[in-house]
């Protein structure tokens, strides 16, 4: 186990045995992690009951012979599943498959996203809604652009869904609302053009609770699960619960509408006392692993999980697992942003012409979730890590995509021969440099000159061990 | 050919020059493999050549020649800090050497801080303790053939440096690891 598994684990098992339990995130992730545990069932015959009087699962308060694959499959599989909707994004767009597979790679060969969902955490499962709620409003979108559908209060009631799903597993998906505003403005963009007001207004009043309230009902419904399921306390962990909370539980009553609204009541609390207690980043701490968002883009600063070593043939080897980005990924996605940004700011500043607008509009688009998560998390206070760039990266890797899209749209049109070798040479670089950072994904082996011919920049921040 | 410079032509290159930059940086340093050189990083602080050795780890470094005194400090200039470490370590080569005509060989050793040579198991001559980098001559009579050669270094705290010449018997010097027609290294 390693960094915050060491956490879920142990609420996953809450779930599984029924123990009531309070967090600083929305309890969706370590649901799916206990039904992935369940389902394999490695660990039925193993005394579990000290991972439940415990948030912080380690030294011996982990069973012996104890295995993490049920608990780590949901985060695995879910990613996995993640990259086809990735696909699905990009195959509505430009229609063309092969170009989707293509830059497909960018998801499935980033070393930082194949290292985190590789484990029981929650980004993995929190990165299948979000793409999954991407690809729906791209699909409600594309059908109302190419095959004039209209777009109709199901929709924003499934989107809020999908986001509510997201939301639910870590909340810095809230990000996505920014979804119902573009759709909206797709959907009244008729209206809006000609300023029909009364229209737009009576549609919002419509579309706005719709959304809203799809997202909040499946909020607070997956809590409504966490708290029905929390049927006993433990060693009297309470989690500073009521006392009303507290004789709820004892009462056998945990399903009841009247503790779901106490429970929620205390779990606000509770998430909101420990958000307020994280502490800010501290650069002058030797051993920080946080980071400032404005080095996220260059993988600044990297996490070393966990490391092991080993004397192979007389000379040291240290196994890390390295929360290091794909230096083509993560710096082409800067690239991305950097020359979206200029011909966003052309095209509205030196009036420059738009060779496809309908193109255009989703560069304009995922460049502006891309900007926004950035500015909404630099306002953060508390310490964040570089996994927190993960969304972001996700919209910069769709923007990066459709960049080199409309650069080359033509010519990737025509399977211009020059292009193709260019995409060519661009992808097995992709796959090249995943492959080479590798040792740090899969934990293998490296011994001090091998991890030295991998420390590029010193903004990285890799630590050797030997 | 016709080469046009376009979007195309441009992207390429640019490709091409981060491959080409990616690889130069991949690419391990390589330096003729002369002398095998062992570096042991040692557990409690060295204050003496011959004294008993805690090893806690050691690496196995191939040189081209023995001069590890670079920019005014232990360092090979291609490789670096072969030891890996910045205090407390041994340097130790024990190399056959082949001489092919009799006479006094000066070896200059220099070292911060101390060292010991030893030709054919007689100790040639030592410092055995701490100093400032500086260059001592070690004279030997040495009739042609084969004579094992053996030098251990040590680098306390502070400022280090390695480095073993040798004046062949025309008076000309070479860096122990370059062959020469009176010295070859086997």
């Amino acid at each position: 186990m390693f960094w915050d598994e060491n956490y879920h684990i142990a609420s996953a098992q809450k779930h599984i045995d029924g123990v009531m339990y309070m967090e600083p995130h929305p309890p969706l992730g370590k649901m799916l992690m206990a039904l992935g545990e369940i389902a394999f069932g490695d660990n039925n015959n193993i005394d579990k009951s000290k991972m439940l009087v415990t948030d912080y699962l380690t030294g011996n308060d982990v069973p012996a012979n104890l295995k993490f694959t049920g608990y780590r499959w949901p985060s695995v599989v879910m990613m996995a599943l993640g990259a086809l909707f990735f696909f699905g994004i990009l195959h509505r767009i430009t229609r063309l498959p092969w170009l989707a597979a293509t830059f497909s790679s960018l998801i499935i060969f980033d070393n930082a996203l194949v290292m985190h969902s590789r484990s029981a955490m929650l980004e993995g499962i929190q990165l299948f809604f979000i793409l999954a709620a991407i690809y729906y409003f791209v699909r409600i979108v594309t059908q109302f652009l190419y095959q004039q559908k209209s777009i109709l209060l199901k929709h924003y009631a499934l989107l809020g869904l999908l986001i509510g799903l997201a939301v639910s597993v870590k909340v810095n998906a809230f990000i996505l609302l920014l979804l119902f505003v573009v759709l909206f403005g797709v959907d009244q963009w008729a209206a809006i053009k000609k300023w029909q007001w009364q229209k737009i207004i009576s549609r919002l009043f419509l579309t706005a609770p719709v959304g809203a309230g799809a997202v909040a009902f499946t909020f607070f419904a997956i809590f409504y699960l966490h708290i029905g399921m929390g049927q006993t306390i433990k060693q009297d962990r309470t989690y500073k619960a009521s006392a009303e909370y507290q004789q709820q539980i004892h009462a056998g009553n945990t399903w009841s509408p009247k503790t779901f609204l106490i429970g929620m009541r205390d779990n606000w609390k509770y998430m909101s006392e420990y958000a307020g207690g994280v502490p800010s980043l501290d650069y002058c701490k030797a051993d920080e692993n946080g980071s400032y968002a404005m080095g996220w883009p260059l993988s600044s600063r990297t996490i070393s999980y966990r490391w092991s070593k080993d004397v192979v043939n007389g000379e040291t080897e240290v196994y890390f697992n390295y929360l290091i980005g794909n230096p083509i990924i993560w710096l082409s996605v800067l690239a991305g942003i950097i020359l979206s940004s200029a011909l966003i700011l052309g095209r509205f500043v030196y009036n420059t012409p738009i060779k496809d607008q309908t193109l255009f509009g989703w560069i304009c688009f995922f460049t502006g979730l891309y900007l926004s998560y950035m500015i909404a998390i630099l306002q953060i206070e508390r310490v964040m890590y570089l996994y927190h760039y993960f969304i972001p990266l996700i919209f910069g890797a769709l923007n990066l995509s459709l960049l080199i899209n409309y650069i080359y749209r033509d010519e990737l049109l025509k399977l211009n021969r020059h292009t193709l070798i260019n995409l060519g040479i661009f992808i097995a670089l992709v796959i090249a440099i995943f492959a080479f950072f590798a040792p740090f994904t899969y934990s293998l082996g490296l011994t001090e000159d091998e991890f030295a011919l991998r420390n590029w920049f010193q903004f990285w921040h890799l630590r050797p061990v030997y | 050919m016709n080469i046009s410079i376009n979007k195309n032509s441009i992207t390429t290159f640019l490709l091409l020059l981060i491959a080409g930059l990616i690889i130069y940086r991949i690419t391990p340093v390589y330096v003729p493999a002369n002398i095998k050189v062992i570096a042991s990083k040692n557990r409690v602080s060295i204050t003496h050549i011959h004294q008993a050795r805690d090893i806690i780890n050691t690496r196995v470094v191939m040189l081209d020649k023995l001069n590890l005194y670079h920019k005014g400090k232990f360092g090979h200039a291609k490789l670096g800090n072969i030891a890996k470490a910045s205090d407390d370590f041994f340097i130790d080569v024990d190399q056959m050497i082949s001489i092919h005509r009799a006479g006094n060989y000066q070896f200059l050793i220099g070292s911060d801080d101390g060292f010991s040579l030893t030709i054919d198991g007689k100790r040639v001559c030592e410092h055995v303790r701490d100093r400032p980098y500086s260059v001592q001559s070690c004279n030997v009579f040495l009739n042609p053939g084969q004579h094992r050669f053996q030098v251990s270094y040590f680098q306390g705290f502070g400022q280090s440096g390695f480095s073993v010449q040798y004046q062949t018997l025309d008076g000309k010097v070479y860096w122990f690891g370059e062959n020469s027609p009176d010295l070859t290294l086997n």
